[in-house]
């Protein structure tokens, strides 16, 4: 008795935070989950258990699901390359400067994903700082229409959204190794390359398999950026978007965002073993 | 505005206020934000009453005392684009919204999709004296009965820059000359490509009512148009106007009169025409959704909106074209000119009210087969 009562105590406080969990999000995933079984006829959802929905997504999507797939592995490994500059340099290489740094890199966090997709809009645009910067050089004869309306842009955009996320789970994991192994490390001869392989990266695995997911998920269900950077590079986010509005078929949408789930969730466990495999403690 | 007895500067006069308008919904459009507030909330309003459409539809509504009269505080929701209604009503909207704005060509969806309330027109007071060849058209009534009710319309001309282009376009094929590769302005707008380019490709008179291989045709020549020709698949018609300000386009496969005063208002002169295949006209109307809470207001608001003052107020203020017959002579002559109330039924001959494709299988291409070639254009 006394023992169902000290769980229910130390349960207790856990108690809110679990009802928003279920509320807010497994409930509603769930409730997608079981409409993605069922089916739509004269536009309304009828309750069955089919696998037609399913079949669709890979059978008719199938192609503009590897396009997302890749498109959003280009750029959690981008973002994960340079976020992991970024902290190495904040965490060994800018001494003092280190907290302003990581301070600067977050306070871009501030600005409204939207106001950043038009931002990127004038930079990459025909008018735009790179373009003029190219043409002033006398690198570009005329300005490129190249850098934006393409998948390029998409990637050039994310990356820069997603490179705060990215930065801080690696930063965080770059903190907690002791500076005393790698000053143990060089002490005994290994070359500076050798340490950030054998001993920095093994040991912030777990931070750069968290950036590289926060960035590849968000990049795999985004589809407002494609819209506006992308000109047409239409990826599944915006398809899944189409069934839950134009083609009245919450079910179909619902089949496709948990088959892009499922996807996902394989790249991202590959990306974790390939990761582990290659750099072994 | 080419063929209409208006220049180019006074219509872009007369529209000025419409940029505003859409430039702010274009804004909504940006994050599909849900706007609320901004309207004095009465402490004593005894109902509230909910309205989903685009920012500066609620002029009507707001003009004369309607509000005060009936002690209502009104919470407006808008909206970037039609299709999002149709999602937030899907999504708990039914049964908390008492109002819409919506483009025609959906009713018939939306109705079999058990959104919409039939309206009784003998309710509505204003009704008969709305213009009969927008309160005639088959596609606003379901089953018999009436869906939605009239009152805002435009047309989807084809836009270009005159500092580049020299000859004023003739035909929608013009886009595809060679001078043009790469500079077109196409807007992911399903229903307003089709309304064009159904036409263009086909010859038919309805753009909309097609076999399943003339579909195919349609789509297939909008994907050359995609991948040979355009600049970008735009979103949004804010953003084309953008690509125009920013001469990245030279002309555009779809259009809108208020592209041009949105390039005005960024310094850039833009034109448009309606060329010899005709184009696609808008015609957006009122409906009540399913479960509406508060019906006999609804009923009430409605018929404030299309009355002549509150629609004077909204065409000069937004420079619209309205449907109240006795509205028209309020209006000031230009702009009464400008959408040919005096002849609509020439006007329509060239820029066409068109159904939406057929939701049962027949002789023409379903909705759903619409649909699906669609998205065969968007992968392209």
């Amino acid at each position: 008795m006394r023992l169902k009562s000290t769980v229910v105590r130390q349960l207790l406080p856990l108690a809110p935070a679990g009802v928003v969990f279920l509320g807010l999000f497994v409930a509603p995933l769930a409730y997608f989950l079981v409409i993605s079984f069922w089916s739509v006829r004269a536009r309304i959802m009828r309750p069955d258990f089919t696998i037609a929905n399913y079949v669709e997504s890979w059978s008719r999507y199938g192609d503009v699901l590897l396009r997302t797939l890749l498109a959003a592995t280009a750029i959690g490994l981008v973002t994960t390359l340079l976020a992991f500059g970024l902290a190495y340099a904040i965490r060994f290489k800018a001494g003092r400067l280190g907290p302003a740094l990581l301070f600067v890199t977050l306070i871009t966090l501030f600005g409204g994903y939207l106001v950043k997709i038009y931002a990127w809009k004038s930079i990459l645009g025909r008018d735009g700082i790179i373009n003029m910067a190219l043409v002033g050089m006398g690198i570009l004869d005329e300005p490129s229409p190249a850098f934006i309306y393409s998948t390029a842009g998409v990637v050039v955009t994310l990356t820069y959204f997603l490179l705060p996320f990215a930065v801080l789970p690696i930063y965080g994991a770059l903190r907690s190794i002791d500076d005393a192994t790698l000053e143990a490390a060089r002490d005994l001869g290994a070359r500076p390359f050798a340490v950030l392989r054998d001993i920095v990266v093994p040991q912030c695995l777990g931070g750069i398999t968290a950036a590289f997911t926060m960035a590849f998920l968000i990049s795999a269900g985004d589809y407002v950026t494609p819209r506006f950077v992308g000109g047409g590079a239409a990826l599944m986010g915006n398809f899944i978007e189409t069934q839950f509005s134009l083609g009245f078929n919450w079910p179909m949408g619902s089949a496709m965002s948990f088959t892009v789930l499922a996807a996902s969730l394989l790249v991202v466990l590959a990306f974790r073993s390939l990761l582990r495999a290659s750099f072994r403690p | 505005m080419g063929e209409r007895n208006i220049d180019a500067a006074t219509t872009l006069a007369l529209r000025s206020s419409l940029s505003r308008r859409r430039a702010m919904a274009g804004l909504a459009a940006v994050g599909g934000i849900v706007a609320l507030g901004g309207f004095p909330r009465s402490a004593r309003a005894s109902t509230t009453m909910t309205w989903m459409g685009w920012q500066g539809y609620e002029t009507p509504i707001l003009t004369g005392d309607f509000l005060e009269k009936n002690d209502i505080d009104f919470q407006p929701t808008f909206i970037s684009s039609n299709e999002e209604i149709i999602t937030k009503l899907q999504a708990g909207g039914i049964g908390n919204t008492d109002l819409i704005t919506m483009y025609f060509g959906y009713l018939p969806l939306m109705a079999e999709g058990g959104l919409l309330e039939p309206i009784d027109p003998a309710r509505i007071s204003n009704f008969p004296d709305l213009i009969p060849q927008f309160t005639s058209q088959g596609s606003i009534r379901h089953q018999g009965q009436l869906m939605g009710v009239p009152w805002n319309w435009g047309s989807l001309p084809l836009m270009y820059d005159p500092a580049v282009v020299s000859a004023k376009p003739q035909s929608w094929l013009d886009i595809l000359a060679d001078e043009h590769k790469g500079k077109v302005a196409m807007v992911d707008d399903p229903l307003g490509n089709l309304l064009i380019w159904g036409t263009v490709v086909t010859g038919k008179e309805v753009g909309t009512l097609l076999t399943k291989e003339e579909m195919a045709k349609v789509i297939d020549q909008l994907i050359e148009i995609k991948t040979k020709h355009a600049r970008a698949f735009f979103p949004t018609y804010g953003d084309m106007a953008d690509a125009f300000a920013r001469n990245e386009v030279t002309v555009s496969a779809i259009g809108w009169e208020a592209v041009a005063v949105w390039a005005a208002g960024k310094g850039k002169t833009i034109e448009y025409t309606i060329p010899k295949e005709g184009t696609g006209m808008f015609m957006d109307c009122l409906c009540i959704p399913k479960d509406c809470p508060h019906p006999d207001l609804a009923y009430g608001m409605i018929d404030h909106i299309v009355s002549p003052e509150p629609q004077r107020v909204f065409a000069e203020e937004q420079s619209a074209g309205i449907t109240n017959l006795k509205t028209v002579p309020k209006l000031s002559p230009a702009l009464a000119e400008s959408y040919q109330y005096s002849d609509i039924d020439s006007f329509m001959k060239r820029a066409r009210l068109q159904p939406v494709p057929p939701t049962e299988e027949g002789e023409y291409a379903t909705y759903d087969d619409f649909l699906a070639e669609y998205q065969r254009l968007q992968k392209a």
